[in-house]
């Protein structure tokens, strides 16, 4: 979308993508998208629907920029060929809006096509604004002109060559870091964190890095879709039960009602005491919902969304049916933290924008179903006119410098593949800030990252040129660590728990005291810097 | 754990040839390929090129050939493949991996996006079934690459691929463009009668090719 606005305000625009364009996260989603304005909703509902439950660490002035222009952002996705599901006569009626879980009222619009008929739209727009395409291009660093980003450097994994492209200015659209947890994470193998890296190296700041939210409900077998999301709270219905591995009740019905981090917290604690099933997981029984009396058309209601459907080659058609329970366990979704940036996607970098995931702030300390599009969508329309509007005034031609990434990694030996620190690293940070965190397991993980690091000095490349893997890794690697760094960093600041943030040496809610960002920026040593900030809710 | 050999047919593009290489792989039950292609990687071979992401049936990316037959890696069990290559018929960047830049830049130009009066999006909006059925299609290229007419290079045939966009095109109401000379103009004709491309997500490809025939 921002690439949309850039191009529609004037500008020329590129787009550099490290996989195909429009195979992220956005694709993946089961299309589901809250929009203000249909009836029987308020502006001032939706506004304090997001703020209560991100715990109000939310930017007031970011959560109603969304709620006001996301009527106008949803229609202008429609111009491009999508489709937001109306009923028989073609309208948007009461039956298909949504109530999604924790909203206050129904606002929450089905896609066709699910994420794939959105990503679909986005690409089209591409070919009708004339925008060019960079894919299988790796961004390796924004590139200053004394403190102005005025160019990108880049690795062209299909050649395997170093480029820079000059710009009048950059916008960030690189989405989260739900892979710094493989396997236990929803979201697609692309998720780095890419931008947080690329924008923290750059000197920009970054708020709330520890509020990583994870869904209810992942399968927990076999190994090929272990960590793939089956669910929210609201797939449980009024009646679903979460059962521990001693057969005692965790959460007996109404678990559709409660937000995410809420389920989560007490999966969370029954996984910690170690009451677990055979898969390390736990127990969610659906089975009372089908002797409700609308128990199966909610079944069918629900399983038409797509949100499921992992679940009939996990583990068979009696479990689709919800005849069977199932084995789950909380996976990680998405960062509500991330680059500060104001509604225009302004970060303090002149130069540098964001929108969507990698943009901190929206959502405070958990975010709701089905805002996460609508956030892509009106952020990445502001970001791209306000990029597009200052980049008009810049001069052409800036003088910048690089220095070479991957010319020495090609064929250099060593004993260790990139691919092995990439898993150390992913499962020192699913036990270490999964799920329950602690300052001694957060200071170990600290300590362990430094061990990464020196190991990936003396990683192992093949010598091929073309669609290098094991150089994708390690560029890849780098970005994680930065990013493993700054959740791990600002994990051990927040000393309550709140929102997905769970620390179990502080269990409590440190109220308003802790009603607080972290906010996050590189020192002059390298080092991360950091300040609390009275959240702006 | 059970083991078995998986051959695998590797793209080298600094010798323009496939080569089969030959792995051990564990098949624990509801293994996929996946899981053997991410087995091979972090334990034995981590230059061995594929694309994947979703890991399950949302986003169409690791689409190769086995059993004979183009499918997703993500859904194929492990349990009676006994071979792997690239997508036939398409570019081919290293190893499973597919140049999808390079297939998609055959196809620009033609306006794949609703082409009318620049108008709000109409409040009003009826979409035809099939419409919702060609909005899955995960670009994952697997009818492309069972298409016995398509030949990556040759001008003017995108393969089926091209005619679900267009499909799409056809059936929204806020398209004013001419799909059905596009799909002409792009080789239909050679679909009459053929109906052997394959969609592993259940698009309907032989209703839209009739949808577009003249």
């Amino acid at each position: 979308m921002a690439a949309v606005a850039a191009a529609e305000a004037g500008a020329r625009v590129a787009v550099l993508s490290k996989e195909p364009v429009g195979y992220g996260n956005t694709r993946m989603a089961v299309g589901l998208t809250a929009c203000a304005g249909l009836p029987g909703d308020t502006r001032e509902a939706f506004v304090e629907d997001i703020l209560s439950a991100g715990g109000y660490l939310n930017d007031r002035v970011l959560v109603e920029t969304l709620v006001d222009d996301s009527p106008a952002a949803l229609a202008k996705l429609e111009s491009f060929g999508h489709t937001f599901i109306r009923d028989g006569a073609g309208k948007l009626s009461p039956g298909v809006i949504h109530r999604a879980g924790y909203h206050s009222r129904a606002r929450t619009l089905q896609s066709s096509g699910a994420g794939v008929g959105l990503a679909q739209a986005l690409r089209a727009a591409m070919e009708k604004y004339g925008i060019s395409l960079f894919e299988d291009t790796f961004v390796l660093g924004l590139l200053k002109e004394e403190d102005t980003v005025r160019g990108v450097h880049l690795f062209d994994l299909a050649r395997g060559e170093e480029l820079v492209l000059a710009c009048g200015a950059a916008v960030l659209a690189t989405g989260g870091a739900g892979w710094l947890f493989y396997p236990q994470t929803s979201n697609a193998r692309t998720s780095t964190g890419d931008g947080y890296a690329l924008a923290f190296n750059a000197g920009a700041e970054l708020i709330d890095m520890e509020q990583i939210q994870a869904l209810p409900f992942a399968v927990t077998h076999p190994e090929a879709y272990r960590g793939i999301f089956c669910g929210e709270p609201a797939v449980a219905g009024p009646a679903g039960k979460i059962i521990n591995g001693r057969g005692e009740a965790v959460l007996n019905g109404g678990i559709n009602r409660m937000d995410r981090a809420s389920v989560v917290c007490r999966m969370s604690a029954e996984i910690a005491n170690g009451a677990v099933a055979a898969h390390g997981g736990l127990i969610l029984d659906l089975r009372p919902n089908l002797a409700l009396e609308d128990g199966r058309q909610m079944r069918d209601n629900i399983r038409n969304t797509g949100i499921f459907n992992v679940v009939l080659p996990a583990y068979g058609r009696k479990a689709f049916n919800w005849e069977e329970p199932w084995e789950v366990m909380p996976t990680i979704h998405f960062f509500m933290g991330g680059v500060r940036a104001d509604k225009d996607g302004r970060t303090c970098l002149p130069g540098l924008y964001v929108a969507g995931e990698v943009q901190g702030g929206v959502h405070g300390a958990n975010r709701l179903g089905s805002v996460a599009l609508t956030e892509i969508l009106v952020f990445g329309l502001r970001a791209g006119c306000a990029a597009a509007a200052y980049a008009k005034n810049m001069p052409g031609a800036p003088r910048l410098r690089m220095h070479p990434v991957t010319a020495e990694l090609f064929g250099r030996p060593g004993p260790v593949r990139p691919v092995t620190l990439v898993r150390q690293l992913q499962n020192l940070l699913w036990k270490s800030a999964g799920l329950v965190r602690n300052k001694s397991l957060l200071q170990e993980a600290l300590c362990g990252l430094g061990d990464i690091t020196d190991k990936a000095r003396s990683a192992s490349f093949s010598p091929e040129r073309v669609y290098n893997t094991e150089i994708l890794d390690y560029l890849e690697l780098q970005n994680m660590l930065v990013t493993a760094r700054l959740v791990l960093q600002a994990a051990l600041l927040r000393e309550e728990s709140r929102g997905a943030h769970f620390r179990s040496d502080f269990p409590e809610s440190g109220g308003e005291a802790w009603r607080k960002n972290i906010v996050l920026r590189r020192a002059e040593n390298g080092d991360i810097g950091y300040r609390l900030e009275v959240s702006r809710a | 754990m059970k083991k078995k050999q998986l051959h695998v047919n590797r793209w080298l593009p600094e010798r323009e040839k496939l080569v089969r290489e030959t792995f051990i792989v564990p098949e624990e039950p509801g293994a996929t390929v996946l899981q053997a292609l991410l087995y091979i990687y972090e334990e034995t071979d981590s230059t061995l090129a594929f694309r994947y992401s979703c890991r399950y049936l949302r986003c169409g990316l690791c689409g190769l050939q086995a059993r004979g037959k183009p499918q997703l890696a993500c859904r194929t069990k492990l349990a009676g493949v006994n071979e792997i290559a690239p997508l036939p018929r398409l570019p081919l960047l290293r190893d499973l991996v597919v140049d999808r830049a390079a297939y998609f830049s055959t196809i620009q130009g033609l306006s794949l996006y609703p082409v009318g009066p620049a108008a709000e999006p109409p409040v009003i909006l009826r979409e035809d079934p099939l419409h919702r059925n060609l909005m899955a299609c995960l670009e994952c290229l697997c009818c492309v690459a069972s298409c016995p007419a398509y030949c990556f290079g040759e001008p003017c045939f995108a393969g089926p691929y091209l005619f679900i966009k267009l499909g799409q095109l056809h059936l929204d109401p806020r398209d004013m463009a001419d799909r059905k000379g596009q799909a002409q103009e792009w080789g239909i004709k050679r679909c009459r009668g053929c109906e052997k491309c394959v969609c592993p997500n259940g698009v309907r490809l032989k209703e839209t090719i009739i949808l577009l025939s003249p």
